[in-house]
């Protein structure tokens, strides 16, 4: 009986060392993941506003109205004369890896989710932010693109300027032509107008 | 997401809440019959709600020591089972180290009590009342379904591993209870279905069927979660202990044990959910549950 109970109390203050040690840094993690939905995950795609032109201010449909707060380190690429694209995405969203495999084989990006690059045309106008919403030290700004100001992969953004005016698009979910969601070549057309935008300008 | 002021039907089983309710007021008889099993609706039902309590509370990081999912609409805790595929997929050794701890913590002290006691999937499955496996050749293969939940535990993290997916989740019944369902219903025109859908709501009917089928079919075959504590059941602190020179051997306990354990004598196996029922219809007081 004392051997067991020996064996119980080393069980439980070696379980409380794990708890505490994985608790450290593990709980802001937990709580991160916890405030995001993998729309993969519950295997629904929302349906979004179909892309008819870029917006300078929040559309209808969101939740929050007028100037959108782009983050610095996209409006600062977007003043080197480029055009900015956001993928939000994170490990095991089975649609994120999805629309990215896509645009791999489009030729849109290439290398991996975590650390692609715009590839092909895009690579000399266009600056891609890869932002794993869990890790990534940018991950806030997912809150901005999306309509309730919520954390769901994948999310696309493209930032394009004209005239020092800020002109963006936005949607949840993956490309695949679906529920007002573009498909890659609609995302290539929306790129291929963000450029043509930019250089305009 | 708010669809009332109260923001309760952001409760992503608020529309299981109300009819879980209504469905154990049903059932209550079941519960009526000992203190125990009174104690266990009460927490049982707690448990259902307050699995439910981010809108009161926010996100807090904890893991749920039971099934329950984070994609939920503002789910309070992470699901024991995503934690593991991010380990997996992240290569997070201190994720891996937290959710082991989280568990082994828990179920050092309470075995797995928590399937019996504190899982809403549980307490869905008591609600629903399937039956006892009867005849000798169901006997038989339940006891060899008993081990696909280890062989499911034991194949998530590997194949999240190689596969850097959700391998589970993706498909987990659970998840389209308690987070898919809820979304369609808190906005049924607001999405299109994915690839998974169709499978993971196969399975969610797969579960129910289950359940009605077979008393806890889905914690005896295939909860993954409930593999995770099972081993503890053999070391816990929380033990039901059979006091063998009272023993009358009526076969009471046997008959009325919802996951099939051959009781008295296997009282601590890795199968029990620690519901008490056996303490409660032993009609000599030979088996207590309690700490030890």
């Amino acid at each position: 009986m004392r051997r067991i109970r020996t064996l119980q109390a080393a069980g439980i203050i070696i379980a409380l060392a794990f708890f505490t040690g994985g608790w450290y840094t593990a709980y802001e993690k937990s709580a991160n993941l916890n405030e995001s939905t993998c729309l993969g995950c519950i295997a629904l795609n929302p349906i979004v506003e179909s892309f008819s032109g870029f917006w300078t201010e929040y559309p209808d449909g969101y939740s929050r109205e007028g100037t959108v707060p782009h983050p610095q380190w996209a409006v600062d690429e977007l003043n080197k004369g480029r055009v900015v694209m956001l993928f939000f995405w994170y490990h095991g969203c089975e649609p994120c890896s999805r629309q990215w495999n896509d645009m791999s084989r489009a030729g849109i990006v290439n290398g991996s989710e975590g650390s692609g690059k715009m590839a092909g045309v895009y690579a000399e106008n266009v600056t891609l932010f890869t932002i794993d919403i869990i890790n990534s030290e940018r991950k806030d700004a997912i809150k901005i693109y999306t309509p309730k100001g919520d954390i769901g992969t994948p999310t696309t953004a493209i930032l394009t300027m004209k005239n020092g005016s800020i002109m963006w698009y936005a949607f949840q979910g993956p490309a695949d032509g679906s529920g007002g969601r573009p498909s890659i070549e609609t995302l290539e057309n929306i790129l291929d107008d963000a450029v043509k935008i930019r250089g305009d300008s | 997401m708010p669809v009332c002021n109260f923001n309760c039907a952001a409760c992503p089983m608020a529309y299981m809440c109300i009819p879980m309710t209504i469905g154990a007021v049903v059932v209550w008889k079941r519960y009526a019959s000992s203190p125990m099993q009174k104690k266990r609706f009460a927490s049982q039902l707690s448990f259902l709600f307050l699995a439910n309590t981010a809108f009161l509370v926010g996100s807090t990081g904890f893991i749920y020591t039971f099934f329950y999912c984070w994609e939920a609409p503002l789910a309070a805790m992470a699901c024991p089972i995503g934690i593991l595929e991010h380990a997996a997929i992240e290569h997070s050794l201190t994720l891996l180290i937290y959710l082991g701890g989280t568990i082994a913590l828990v179920s050092m002290i309470f075995g797995r009590a928590a399937c019996g006691w504190a899982c809403p999937i549980g307490f869905m499955q008591d609600i629903l009342g399937g039956k006892k496996a009867k005849n000798e050749k169901r006997k038989k293969l339940d006891k060899k379904m008993r081990y696909l939940k280890y062989v499911i535990l034991l194949v998530i993290a590997p194949v999240s591993y190689i596969t850097g997916t959700m391998a589970y989740t993706n498909i987990c019944p659970v998840g389209g209870l308690t987070a898919t369902i809820p979304a369609l219903i808190l906005d049924p025109h607001g999405y299109t279905f994915g690839t998974y859908f169709i499978p993971k709501m196969t399975f969610v009917v797969g579960m129910i069927v289950l359940a009605i089928l077979l008393s806890r079919g889905w914690c005896r075959h295939l909860c993954p979660v409930g593999a995770m504590m099972a081993p503890f059941n053999k070391v816990s602190i929380l033990q039901l202990k059979v006091d063998f020179d009272k023993c009358i051997h009526c076969g009471k306990c046997e008959a009325i044990c919802p996951m099939d354990i051959k009781m008295p004598e296997d009282n601590k196996s890795m199968e029990c959910v620690r519901c008490g029922k056996c303490v409660s219809v032993c009609p000599v007081n030979a088996i207590t549950l309690g700490f030890r």
